[in-house]
């Protein structure tokens, strides 16, 4: 039956279904007789009750399967033609009412870095000194349906347009949640976060060292548990394809310090063997009413193009702090996230690892101060590792907008032990409906 | 097709046995603030057992989305929110971290206390966040007059007998008893505060409204002008006017807003500065609506005085 057959009949059973409903609902009144909807004597017991729903479900649903027959009831089921009469701006199908909520956000970037600029690694996006649009970000969000909520992120840099992030989510489904579409990974903390809610100007160094600028998205599945435990614990199972667009730097043939590698054409993995695999685990466990403590732990699996095997792993830990009755004016809180990076079989390369760690303290109602470490090549030779360190000022009018100031000092050891410095300044606003904050 | 169907039904009978709660089991409702908490937990009786998600000290418009508020929402079969946005910046995200659908908006399982009362303050004209983050939807704040308290009581007791029909006749006797609580109390309320009719006053943020319509107090006007933003000197200096040529004395203060700036409008305006506990629970015994509204009458009385000097500044 086609689409337009399954809506008649639909129609059909709704209001064959409807009416004589209705009719039982509204008997006529009986004078001083007993209320129609008295209970017979002996009320059933509610297994009985229950046991006579599902009867009645069972022989509803039977009846629905004998309605699917070929032309049953359709023409009968025919709307009267509705046109000429009160037609609407909706009766043309251009209402508001329903539309997606959208909301914008935008990064200006305005700073100086005393990086040569040869030595500035594109891969990684580093500060460069100038004025920038750092990100526009447009993002759509709308219930679809009873059973579906859908989230678009389109970010525009000044060479492109594309989606950062666009999937469904379930909402019918006890416990869980299943994503579908174009989905960041579920990598620890910072990788799941869009550019405007970055503790920090830049992503950790060796997050955008190893993960690239953009961190993991793919299109793939996600299923996101929440474990009935008495404390949160979450896990999320994910299975994604990084073939869609630049594919992910932990798995193609790049290697980090040659960005300029071709990528060869010959690797195309399209095997089952070929996709990337995610497990996170996040718990997050109450220590006081205003302290909370979050540990999580990432496995990330997949064939690389060198045919070998890329692990990564990573840990997270958070603890927050909100006094509960003067949550506005101070608040605090301390991440430590740890990377580790094996790809199997790249020729001449060792497994990577790196880690960084932020303070985050809210001392006014608008006004913060953040300091973060970071460090990429750990355990490797001490010659190879690369330390930046950031302090941040941060102004926050209030809730949609923000004026942050970050100095940032990196030391290469290979590099002759020179310094980079940087200070940069940057403008965050969003547009469009109140947001509610991901914890 | 006899087969199809006899095996729809043990499949109907199978899923209604697992699903389906136990007759005798209590239902769970959450509630966003202990307000509704108690109302539910009068309505409800033993018949429910009731958790709460903001504290009674707690500002309800900036909570954060804990996660472990999913794990307590995972498990209720009502959730009561205010609504009109009071809890726009972390339900939402609660709701769908719960990953419960019984609780999901449009669900019967989801009720809004708000949509009980009329609500005031709607802004007209052009909405934009120039005026703050304003409430586009109206004054949240509705649980300060008594009589909003009833007509969300009677939301609340019919969604538990909607979802709970065996026990609909405990909830109406309940939701009987608790008319009666409030309406005892409100005579003794309006007749103590009778006298300050036409009193003007000024709060800190838009949060008593309501209780100021209910009994005839005259708000002024606000120290934070835009919510959610710190009110700037020109502002304030403009209140201070306002209130010494209103002869407002009193500044009502939400006592989880830092009390730093109330207390210096005051001192200018020649005002006194009520830090005041808005929800129950939010000071100490205010362990009920009678008991938190006995409070702020006692603590509003006592600051304006004897009413004739009230009255001689009409």
């Amino acid at each position: 039956m086609d689409w337009t057959g399954r809506a008649r009949l639909a129609a059909f059973l709704i209001l064959g279904g409807a009416t004589p409903a209705l009719a039982q609902d509204a008997p006529p009144p009986v004078e001083g007789g007993a209320p129609p909807d008295e209970a017979p004597p002996g009320e059933p017991s509610p297994s009985e009750a229950e046991a006579t729903r599902a009867r009645e479900e069972a022989d509803m649903a039977a009846a629905l399967q004998q309605a699917e027959g070929p032309a049953a009831g359709v023409e009968t089921a025919r709307a009267p033609a509705s046109e000429g009469t009160g037609a609407t701006a909706s009766s043309r199908g251009l209402s508001n009412l329903l539309n997606p909520a959208i909301s914008g956000n935008g990064l200006l970037l305005a700073g100086y870095s005393s990086r040569d600029e040869e030595d500035a690694v594109e891969e990684r996006a580093d500060l460069e000194t100038g004025l920038s649009i750092q990100e526009l970000e447009v993002a759509l969000s709308a219930i679809i349906d009873p059973f579906l909520r859908a989230d678009m992120v389109l970010t525009a840099s000044a060479e492109e347009i594309g989606f950062e992030e666009a999937y469904v989510t379930t909402l019918e489904i006890p416990h869980l949640a299943v994503r579908g579409g174009l989905i960041k990974a579920a990598v620890g903390r910072h990788n799941i976060l869009h550019s405007h809610a970055f503790p920090f100007l830049t992503g950790p160094l060796p997050w955008r060292a190893l993960l690239g600028p953009e961190g993991l998205a793919a299109p793939g599945v996600s299923v996101d548990l929440l474990i009935p435990l008495p404390w949160y614990t979450e896990l999320n199972l994910q299975v994604l394809d990084d073939h869609f667009g630049e594919p992910w730097a932990i798995l193609a043939n790049q290697t980090p310090d040659d960005p300029d590698t071709e990528i060869d054409e010959s690797l195309d993995r399209r095997a089952l063997e070929d996709l990337a695999y995610v497990a996170h685990l996040k718990t997050l466990f109450d220590l006081s009413a205003s302290t909370t403590l979050e540990v999580g732990a990432t496995v990330v699996g997949g064939r690389n193009a060198f045919d070998g095997w890329t692990s990564l792993v990573a840990g997270d830990m958070t603890v927050k702090w909100r006094p509960v009755a003067a949550a506005r004016y101070t608040s605090f809180d301390w991440q430590t996230e740890v990377l580790w990076l094996d790809r199997g079989h790249a020729p001449g390369e060792d497994p990577i690892g790196g880690a960084h760690t932020h303070l985050r303290y809210q001392f006014a109602q608008q006004w913060w101060v953040q300091g973060r470490g970071a460090v990429l090549g750990i355990p490797g030779s001490k010659d190879e590792r690369v330390w930046r360190g950031e302090a941040l000022a941060a102004f926050v009018p209030d809730e949609f907008s923000a004026l942050r100031l970050q100095y940032g000092l990196e030391r290469a050891q290979a590099e002759g032990a020179s310094f980079v410095h940087d200070v940069f300044l940057q403008v965050i606003f969003s547009m469009g409906p109140h947001p509610a904050h991901a914890y | 097709m006899m087969l199809h169907r006899s095996s729809l039904f043990v499949f109907a009978l199978v899923a209604s046995t697992l699903c389906a709660s136990p007759a005798w089991a209590e239902l769970r409702v959450v509630t966003t603030t202990t307000d509704l908490g108690w109302i539910a937990h009068v309505v409800g009786g033993d018949r429910i057992h009731v958790d709460t998600i903001c504290a009674g000290n707690q500002d309800p418009h900036f909570l954060q989305a804990r996660p472990s508020y999913m794990v307590t929402l995972s498990r209720a079969d009502l959730l009561v929110a205010v609504g009109l946005e009071l809890e726009v910046g972390w339900l939402p995200a609660l709701i769908q971290g719960a990953r419960r659908p019984a609780i999901n908006p449009g669900r019967p399982g989801y009720l809004e206390a708000a949509t009980a009362i009329q609500p005031i303050d709607v802004p007209v004209g052009g909405v934009d966040r120039s005026r703050g983050d304003i409430h586009p939807f109206g004054n949240p704040h509705f649980w300060l007059d008594p009589l909003n308290v009833k007509l969300a009581a009677r939301a609340i007791a019919d969604r538990l007998a909607q979802l709970d029909p065996a026990d609909a006749p405990v909830f109406r006797a309940n939701l009987a008893t608790l008319n009666g609580r409030i309406d005892r109390r409100m005579q003794r309320w309006q007749a103590t505060l009778a006298p300050y009719r036409g009193t003007k006053i000024a709060s800190y943020h838009a949060t008593f409204n309501y209780f100021a319509r209910r009994f005839g107090l005259q708000q002024v006007g606000y120290l934070e002008d835009r919510p959610g933003i710190p009110p700037s000197p020109g502002h304030l200096v403009d209140l201070v006017r306002q209130m010494r040529a209103a002869h407002a004395r009193v500044i009502l203060h939400e006592n989880f807003y830092d009390p730093a700036t109330s207390r210096v409008v005051a001192e200018r305006a020649d005002a006194q500065v009520l830090l005041l506990p808005v929800s129950i629970g939010g000071a100490p015994a205010t362990s009920s609506y009678e008991r938190l509204l006995d409070l702020i009458v006692g603590q509003v009385v006592a600051a304006l005085g004897p009413a004739q000097t009230a009255a001689a500044h009409p």
